[in-house]
């Protein structure tokens, strides 16, 4: 489930302050900061503020840090409690007298990528498949060649698309709806 | 003590017995009668059976088929690959057919319905030239 804003708000707090460590351990480490030398500041701040006041201060901070981890924990794994609709992942060829024939949607959307690759105007294909109507519908996105005359290719790879899927499964193919992402621009169709 | 989950066909032996068939022996007629119909590249199974069948050496014989039992009959799932270029609904229809006849023929057991499911195709690369030929020529001149 994606975080709430909040959340990742405090994930942002919560690794600028592990910066700040993280960095403070290496000045340390580099012999830039002495450890001694933050034990006094700490001494001298809790003897400023008092005993108790100190202890108040960092059990509060304390307290702060672990509900803020808590709430990264709970905030990153909380589930959606909207239940989503399953989404179909296989068509029925047909219902008879011996039972049901079924034909998985990735295996239609293998079939669609193998026929795209045969159209040697198209270049790249990325497919979709989804049951629809009690047949299936298909959406392309096409990368076609700089020369590809778009209307005619795509109205011809509809026509083969929806005949090849329908001859080979016997599956009714209810709609093929066609984007092409890259086509030839207008300045080179003219020349 | 346990349900015994087999089939039985109360057979009209001359000694009067009943024959029980454990589902495994169901499934594996059928897997095996299913293998032998064209255009069926192999049963599909799943990943668990796919792993055991690799480390155990031995072929499963009831991979990609499911046996579910009723009183005195029997619904097979059988999952699938087919090879490219075969007409599927034909290749399943068959599938049903000959998997119907080898069970009733060996087992005289009665079966109910027989759901088939082609979980992919099946491209091998013998065959991908001469189907890009074959694909390449059933496509209209432009």
């Amino acid at each position: 489930m994606k975080p709430s804003y909040f959340d990742r708000f405090l994930l942002v707090i919560c690794a600028l302050l592990g910066m700040v460590a993280g960095l403070a351990l290496l000045l340390v480490a580099a012999g830039f900061f002495s450890l001694e030398a933050a034990r006094l500041m700490v001494d001298a701040y809790a003897a400023q503020a008092g005993s108790l006041n100190f202890r108040l201060l960092v059990g509060c901070v304390g307290l702060l840090v672990f509900l803020v981890s808590l709430r990264l924990i709970i905030g990153f794994n909380k589930r959606s409690k909207a239940q989503k609709e399953p989404t179909a992942t296989a068509a029925t060829i047909a219902t008879g007298d011996y039972g049901t024939v079924q034909i998985s949607l990735a295996a239609i959307d293998a079939m669609v990528q193998r026929h795209c690759r045969t159209n040697n105007k198209v270049r790249e294909a990325a497919s979709v498949v989804s049951t629809r109507d009690g047949g299936v519908a298909i959406s392309l996105k096409l990368v076609l060649l700089s020369d590809a005359n778009v209307p005619e290719v795509t109205a011809e790879l509809q026509k083969s698309l929806k005949e090849y899927i329908e001859g080979l499964t016997g599956i009714v193919v209810n709609d093929i709806s066609i984007m092409v992402i890259s086509a030839p621009s207008q300045q080179a169709l003219q020349k | 003590m346990a349900p015994d989950k087999s089939i039985s066909a109360d057979v009209k032996a001359i000694e009067g017995g009943k024959i029980v068939f454990a589902p495994d022996v169901i499934a594996t007629i059928a897997n095996l009668a299913a293998g032998e119909v064209e255009g069926v590249a192999s049963l599909s199974g799943s990943m668990v059976e796919g792993i055991t069948g690799m480390l155990g050496g031995k072929k499963n014989l009831t991979k990609g088929v499911k046996v579910e039992i009723a009183e005195e009959t029997a619904t097979i799932d059988v999952a699938v690959i087919v090879k490219y270029g075969f007409k599927i609904h034909e290749v399943c229809q068959n599938i049903q057919r000959k998997v119907k006849t080898t069970i009733e023929t060996m087992t005289g057991l009665s079966v109910a319905a027989i759901n088939v499911s082609v979980q992919s195709i099946s491209f091998d690369k013998g065959e991908s030239k001469a189907a890009d030929a074959v694909a390449e020529a059933e496509q209209p001149e432009a």
